[in-house]
């Protein structure tokens, strides 16, 4: 809400050889970051059968249970599976090392000793790196090249408290806050071009999320990669008790059906 | 089985289904907000004009949306965000009402961040290529 008084006029080559070559610049590092994080991405391992055999247990189980409330499946039929996965989840049936041997206290497997688990954070870490560098590098080639001139005026006011940020390396203290730097417009673009990322890369691609792991720790994620070892004993111990809540709550969704339907069709 | 209804639509969304439904949205908003920060810079709004134009536009496709792609009935193609909670959870017992007016308005009309700053991008530059430069 400034007087109009000011108005600087910007060279257009500006215009032209910072500008546009900065957003340029971006996206194309965008897209090109997304298909180097697609190239570093290492296929999943083949899991053995066992494993394999241990998750979809656990997954079968559990869709068996989503549904129980308004389950398609008739109750004789839920309750022996029900009873039957209820059994194999107590007695270890499933479980990739065979049942468990007497009543050892089961310790989880140290993340740093188990290769495959290693592998995991190794590629995250990777991921995270990709993520990082060009980041970097374009912020120094923006601070090297296109520092100490106003680049653009922002349509709308912003106060004081962004004026050492956003005018960086420009000595007017009397300017007015909207004019700002080539490093502004880095960060413009930096958190604008998700969207676009997005539309032209797809929904699940590397680039688009750059900002938000940037904005987290840079390297929270390597935490918690899906090579985080399970202990499945607990998780199986838990799902069986929820089975058998899960059956306190089955109904038939073909219950009374006969009724239902004469009922809808005025015949009662 | 209190309420038959709500839990058999709380099961009957199909999420490969929902999640092209939110791409498709999330595709829109992106373009409605860029074209509305197009015509923001272009007509030179600022300040207040402008982030005002941005929800006008925003509003406007959310009704666009509303009426030409869910029939009136937002509902019935996106849950809101009870709604897909649920199915992440695979409970199955959730409130969500299945009567399809209503559920999925909040899906309509929130913006986003990363559309927002598109937003506020797209203004930018062509506030500044119309209106700062020459």
């Amino acid at each position: 809400m400034s007087s109009p008084a000011v108005s600087l006029y910007l060279d257009p080559q500006i215009r032209d050889w910072v500008l546009f070559p900065i957003t340029l610049v971006m996206i194309l590092v965008g897209i090109l970051r997304h298909y180097v994080v697609l190239l570093l991405q290492s296929s999943p391992k083949k899991l053995p059968k066992a494993a394999i055999r241990e998750q979809r247990a656990l997954a079968r189980s559990q869709i068996l249970r989503a549904t129980s409330a308004n389950s398609s499946i008739p109750p004789t039929f839920y309750r022996s599976i029900s009873i039957h996965l209820a059994a194999a989840f107590d007695a270890g049936t499933y479980l990739k090392d065979g049942p468990p041997k007497g009543d050892a206290p089961s310790t989880p497997p140290n993340p740093m000793s188990d290769p495959a688990a290693m592998d995991g954070m190794m590629a995250g870490m990777k991921t995270q790196m990709v993520m990082m560098v060009p980041q970097m590098v374009i912020m120094g080639w923006i601070n090297f090249f296109f520092q100490g001139f106003v680049l653009i005026k922002l349509p709308f006011p912003l106060t004081l408290g962004f004026k050492s940020m956003l005018q960086r390396g420009i000595e007017t203290p009397d300017m007015d806050v909207r004019w700002v730097s080539s490093l502004s417009w880095y960060f413009l673009n930096f958190f604008g071009l998700n969207g676009l990322y997005r539309l032209i890369l797809g929904s699940d691609n590397s680039a688009a999320d750059s900002s938000q792991t940037m904005m987290a720790s840079p390297f929270a994620g390597a935490g918690g990669q899906p090579g985080q070892p399970q202990d499945y004993v607990k998780l199986f111990k838990a799902e069986k008790d929820n089975l058998a809540f899960a059956e306190g709550t089955y109904s038939w969704m073909g219950d009374d059906v006969e009724t239902r339907l004469l009922r809808k069709y005025g015949k009662l | 089985m209190s309420d038959p209804s709500s839990s058999a639509a709380a099961q009957l969304l199909y999420a490969p289904n929902v999640q092209h439904n939110t791409l498709t949205l999330t595709s829109i908003k992106f373009i409605s907000s860029c074209f509305a920060g197009c015509v923001a810079g272009i007509l030179g709004l600022t300040n207040l004009a402008g982030f005002g134009l941005f929800l006008i536009s925003m509003l406007w496709a959310a009704f666009c949306v509303y009426v030409v792609c869910c029939k009136g009935k937002p509902g019935k193609y996106m849950p809101s965000a009870i709604g897909a909670s649920v199915v992440a959870a695979g409970t199955g017992k959730g409130n969500k009402s299945g009567n399809g007016n209503g559920t999925g308005l909040m899906e309509l009309l929130n913006p986003g961040t990363d559309n927002a700053f598109t937003f506020v991008l797209v203004w930018t530059l062509f506030y500044g290529i119309v209106h700062v430069y020459d």
